[in-house]
């Protein structure tokens, strides 16, 4: 029956590592539910050489009264070197320094008993209790982690660490005894170990080895960073860099043997890999060690190595601790010291007293808190959310004009907590591909990071391109551009920003049936319309031609093709006069308004951004091939167009192709726009090579032989 | 023997499981959305919520007796003409709560769209409830209780009329909800619960944050 306690112990509501901020919120109030009681543990980590042991050790521990520990945590490396021992798991001489450590103990061996051990060939990790300890010690694991040389995909184990895990009432503590690669240029390789062990020691509930499916998860996996304590002990092998630094061998044991050794510890190797975060991250040592390097000595005294190799002294012997969270009390009650009367070895043996503050958790108590702990942690959740300010909730851009950007900014303040990530979501059904916002409109930067109480400025801008423009109609809701755009911050709200826009109708973006409907009529309102009406000029612009292009080829055929410079550079500042004079028909005659260039490109855009391409392509699909079938035949050429295009487009291609005529007369050279005109007209697919050149040949011969002399 | 096999069939972690879902709030604007958040998360009110542009986000825990339920809440704009993002929200959610004004006919009539469309595009599993808020000013009542009730019964609605102001029914709207939630899904039964149990390390790559 003695298995029923478990079930009818009280259960912990808390578990930790399911939230981490209810964890933390735990942590802090621990003392609302936990009692703390002082556990002495001393650890000490000792490469024997492969020596077989004395019966005892006097002086390896402190017997000092105050000195005594409740635990005893000892690492042996080399402690078996024979060859055999790799094959054949001789535990003779482990059995011998068990005792020798047992005999070694303040007290003798009676007072302590074995809590566990592990032994991965010589690297061996043992745990003692004293007998009078009062603390419950459960969940008692044990791992090995081979490094070192391999034998096919087998490691040898000359090189690793073996563990011990247990919970020492309610604190999780972990012993790792570890031998890494030796050598002064094998830094990486012991790198390398630190990592694997670190990585791989991970403890399987026992349960669960021995196939028991009776407590599953009740004793969590547990990792190395899931204790509360880690103690890693061992041989680590790290030296010192004096020889980077021009220190001679001699200079250094020189130095070891003086006062001065602590000077030393600069040069180490863990110390500089620590620094740079490379291994043992959030482990701690005490910041000076207050013993001389604890390697290498001829054994028997403690003479530096005499042998041929002359090793220069290190501090190869190390203790390090890791608290899984500020508030764990781990403390180092002495320093740590050698053990320098022991002689067997050519190394010393290393020991530190530590204090642990061992929790005991009163369930019912932690049961009681639990859930005011959650309420707090979700307060402090919702209270770290990030948060921003926008300096508007919407951007109306007003009217808007084709050709024209225009640009708003959107200033975003960040008056939360902590730094912000935001981006725009992509809207639901967006039939944009995925686009952020639809193409007249550009955000920058569509994602950025703000620092705590910084702002920066999201520019918004509306840009009504050719593209756009000719399928307004169908972009236009409630005749205005409309858009939403969701500002997300990441791990946080959203934010919608309006944006809205009435576009300028205007005579670019429009249909020839509209544009012939801008044109001044007598019995328009005389009210309303009273400066255009005055203003009338006397109209020799055919019925079937919209005004606006008529303008613009009257000016440009008054201005004539030697005035047409097609190298100039396009100003946007005077397009916009043209649109506006096109628009509001004053001055009627653009001739003087700008540059021939200028006149000739507006006129390209306006027939640009029509919404269908003069020549257009009707209803089968046979326009443009039969033009291109006749494309050296004026007549059939003229014959399709005036029976297959509406009046308005024959009308304005005829217009065209006078204009052009008459500057082909005028200057040759300007044969070279007609590929470009054949684009503008036709609409054509570019990418078609097969009938890409016949385009600007159809017009040239359009061009050659005007309607009424070719149709005779 | 016995003993050890009965507690075999215990799930994963024990009784108390944490598991994550996702609530959107819907409903007209000014019916008080996010007047309930914040008097279930913070347990204030503010006569003058200012009005939500966007979707607001906050999360609450709630503790059953076998489970510990961390609703992550989306607030989100009740203006007609942000409708079209709703979907961003409830798709996706365990829960919603579609919110009306019992003295307002017309939110009453925009709650029920927003049933249909939850009940159309939302996921089929989806735990809907309907609060009628503003339940302190009952004598300007225009949406009857009953009216509301059986229609909330003819969808499968859990239903309760609320006031954020008094904080009438507002965290038992919330625990009804969490009480109808999946909790330990079935095998092969994937419902979009995120099971905590198992250590935060372990859990890359699952849709925990």
């Amino acid at each position: 029956m003695a298995t029923t306690t478990f079930y009818t112990k009280q259960r912990c509501n808390w578990i930790e590592g399911r939230d981490a901020k209810v964890d933390e919120v735990m942590r802090e109030w621990m003392h609302k539910f936990c009692s703390f009681q002082d556990v002495k543990i001393c650890v000490s980590t000792f490469n024997v050489n492969g020596k077989s042991p004395l019966s005892s050790f006097s002086g390896w521990f402190s017997q000092k009264r105050e000195d005594i520990a409740e635990f005893y945590a000892v690492g042996l490396q080399e402690m078996d070197l024979s060859v055999g021992t790799y094959i054949i798991d001789n535990t003779k001489k482990m059995e011998g320094w068990v005792d020798a450590i047992h005999n070694s103990l303040p007290g003798g061996r009676t007072h302590y008993n074995v809590v566990g051990s592990m032994r991965l060939v010589g690297i061996f990790v043992i745990v003692f209790q004293a007998t009078h300890s009062q603390v419950r010690v459960s969940d008692v694991n044990v791992k090995y982690v081979a490094t070192g040389i391999s034998v096919l995909v087998n490691k040898l184990g000359n090189k690793g660490g073996t563990a011990i895990s247990m919970k020492m009432n309610d604190t999780w503590v972990c012993f790792v005894n570890a031998h890494f690669a030796a050598g002064n240029n094998e830094l990486e390789r012991r790198n390398q170990d630190f990592r694997d062990i670190y990585n791989d020691v991970v403890f399987y509930p026992r349960s669960q080895q021995e196939g028991y499916r009776d407590r599953p998860l009740e004793v969590p996996v547990m990792c190395l960073y899931d204790h509360d304590v880690v103690f890693w002990f061992g041989d680590l092998n790290y030296r010192l860099n004096t020889d980077l630094y021009g220190i001679s061998n001699d200079d250094v044991r020189r130095i070891a043997s003086s006062d001065k050794f602590g000077d030393l510890l600069q040069y180490c190797q863990l110390r500089e890999q620590m620094a740079r975060g490379t291994v043992f991250k959030d482990f701690e040592e005490p910041a000076t060690l207050p013993f001389r390097p604890t390697y290498k000595y001829d054994c028997g005294t403690s003479i530096w190595d005499t042998s041929e190799k002359g090793r220069v002294p290190a501090w190869t012997d190390r203790i390090l601790t890791f608290k899984k969270y500020p508030q764990v009390g781990l403390e180092l009650i002495r320093p740590m010291e050698s053990v320098e009367a022991i002689t067997i070895s050519d190394h010393k043996p290393v020991r530190a007293l530590f204090n642990l503050k061992v929790k005991k958790i009163n369930e019912s108590g932690a049961n009681s808190v639990y859930e005011e702990a959650i309420r707090e942690a979700d307060r402090r959740a919702n209270e770290e959310l990030p948060q921003v300010q926008l300096s508007s909730n919407e951007v109306d851009f007003g009217i808007v004009n084709y050709l024209e950007p225009k640009t708003r900014s959107v200033i975003v303040q960040n008056v939360g907590k902590s730094k912000v990530r935001f981006s725009f979501k992509v809207r639901p059904n967006a039939q944009n591909n995925q686009e952020i916002c639809e193409k007249w409109l550009m955000v920058t930067p569509t994602h950025y990071q703000i620092p705590q109480g910084s702002s920066m400025e999201i520019n918004l801008t509306v840009s009504i391109s050719t593209d756009i423009v000719r399928r307004i109609q169908d972009i236009l809701r409630n005749g205005q551009l409309q858009e939403i755009l969701v500002l997300h911050l990441e791990n946080g709200r959203d934010y919608f920003i309006p944006v809205t826009a009435i576009y300028n109708n205007s005579c670019f973006g429009s249909t020839l049936e509209k544009l012939l409907t801008i044109r001044p009529k007598k019995e328009v309102n005389l009210i309303d319309f009273e400066d255009f009406a005055d203003n009338l000029p006397s109209d020799d612009c055919p019925q079937d031609i919209p005004r606006v292009i008529y303008r613009l080829v009257s000016a440009l055929r008054v201005r004539g093709a030697k005035q047409l410079n097609i190298v100039e550079e396009l100003d946007n500042e005077v397009f916009n006069r043209i649109r506006s004079a096109l628009e509001t028909g004053q001055p009627d005659d653009l001739s003087q308004l700008a540059s021939s260039y200028m006149l000739y490109s507006a006129l390209i855009r306006l027939l640009d951004s029509l919404d269908e391409p003069i020549i257009m392509e009707g209803m089968f699909k046979i326009i443009h091939k039969e033009m291109i079938k006749y494309r050296n035949d004026a007549r059939q050429l003229w014959t399709t167009v005036r029976s297959s295009l509406p009046k308005p487009n024959q009308a304005v291609l005829e217009l065209l192709c006078l204009m052009l005529r008459e500057f082909f007369s005028q200057n040759y050279e300007l044969r070279g726009q007609l590929s470009l005109w054949a684009t503008v007209l036709f609409r054509h697919d570019s990418m078609d090579e097969k009938t890409h050149g016949m385009y600007p040949t159809v017009l040239q011969t359009m061009c050659d032989y005007a309607p009424d002399v070719s149709l005779g | 023997m016995a003993a050890r096999n009965a507690g075999g069939a215990a799930r994963p972690g024990g009784p108390n499981r944490t598991c994550q879902f996702k609530l959107v709030l819907l409903g007209e604007s000014a019916v008080g959305k996010s007047s309930l958040v914040l008097r279930f998360v913070k347990g204030q009110f503010h006569e003058y919520q200012e009005s939500t542009i966007g979707a607001a986000f906050l999360t609450q825990t709630v503790c059953l007796d076998d489970a510990t339920i961390k609703f992550e809440i989306w607030d989100t704009a009740g203006q007609e003409r942000y409708h079209s993002l709703a979907p961003m929200y409830y798709r996706g959610a365990q829960a919603a709560i579609v919110v009306y004004d019992i003295t307002n006919q017309e939110s009453f009539q925009k709650a029920k769209n927003w049933v249909k469309e939850l009940q159309r595009q939302a996921s089929p599993n989806i735990v809907m409830a309907l609060a009628g808020n503003k339940a302190d000013v009952a004598n300007k009542r225009t949406v009857e209780y009953e009216e509301a009730n059986a229609y909330a019964e003819d969808n499968a609605l859990l239903f309760m009329e609320t006031s954020a102001k008094t904080s009438m029914n507002v965290n038992d709207i919330f625990m009804a909800i969490a009480k109808k939630l999946p909790i330990g899904p079935a095998q092969g039964e994937p419902t979009g619960t995120v099971d905590m149990n198992q250590p935060q390390q372990q859990q890359k790559g699952s849709c925990c944050k």
